[in-house]
């Protein structure tokens, strides 16, 4: 345990160090920790794509991408407001009960 | 007085010469219902291979891009470490769902990408970069992904799994390809 633990806190040679910081795609993960939020976007983009190609009656690429849109849109805009949500809750609302 | 078949106003119910909206599944893909294994077990094989064998090419390559898209995405945002049965069991579960692709993408991960662990660990892990812990001096064949950014890669490959999972069941409950149909109509 302890040696996965300081897996990224170690101080590694140089060569290692370079090497680690060479990113390689699909083996190394993308440095995204500040901006994680901004990857809900292409995972609704997509799952909506794919739950439209299923749910779509008559298929048509036309057809398809509209609904596509419209539905990562929708998700986009609740998302937003859960989000806005539970902010002013935790915000607001918690210290005024705490 | 005992009303007659006539009398009785008509029951309230769905107007079959009513338009359907886009959001209503063809009648002609849905109308005669009966299972058919093969189309699922294609469609779990490979995304979108199930909607291509029954004839809707263009929903499977539409279905299965998207669905591959988003398993792509998932390993593209948190590297290897989205798919991983032995230390996250229940989330490849569900991942498993993507069909052999993931289970592929787990066994690439484990047998290759991990390295056996100092001799008593029970868990296979990736080389320290550390010379004191790693005295074979081996490079990293992978770097861990952790916090949300390991989260939000494996919510990607989870939600591929479970979509796989609706156009397994969705290839399962249609009806055949109309060359089948018409097969069963002669006979």
């Amino acid at each position: 345990m302890i040696h996965l633990l300081n897996h990224t806190n170690t101080t590694a040679p140089a060569d290692l160090a370079a090497r680690s910081l060479a990113y390689r795609p699909f083996l190394d993960p993308l440095e995204l920790h500040d901006h994680w939020f901004w990857t809900l976007i292409p995972l609704l983009l997509l799952t909506a794509m794919a739950y439209k190609g299923i749910r779509v009656g008559e298929f048509t690429a036309r057809r398809w991408c509209a609904q596509s849109l419209i539905m990562s849109l929708q998700l986009v805009v609740l998302m937003a407001a859960l989000a806005i949500g539970l902010h002013a809750i935790v915000e607001f609302v918690v210290p005024v009960l705490g | 007085m005992a009303q007659t078949t006539e009398d009785r106003p008509p029951r309230p119910g769905p107007d079959p010469e009513a338009p359907q909206g886009p959001e209503r599944p063809d009648p002609a893909a849905h109308a005669a219902p009966y299972p058919t294994p093969l189309a699922a077990f294609l469609a779990w094989i490979l995304p979108g291979l199930g909607y291509v064998w029954r004839g809707q090419v263009a929903r499977g390559g539409a279905v299965g891009g998207s669905i591959i898209a988003l398993i792509l995405a998932g390993l593209l945002i948190g590297g290897p470490d989205a798919i991983d049965s032995r230390e996250e069991r229940w989330w490849f579960l569900v991942q498993a769902g993507g069909g052999p692709i993931v289970l592929a993408l787990d066994q690439w991960h484990q047998r290759i990408l991990k390295v056996p662990a100092q001799e008593g660990a029970a868990r296979r892990i990736a080389p320290h970069p550390d010379p004191a812990m790693n005295p074979g001096n081996q490079p990293p064949s992978f770097t861990r992904s952790v916090a949300r950014v390991n989260e939000s890669a494996r919510l990607y490959i989870v939600i591929a799994g479970m979509l796989n999972i609706i156009a397994v069941i969705d290839c399962m409950a249609m009806s055949a390809p109309a060359h089948r149909r018409r097969q069963r109509s002669r006979s």
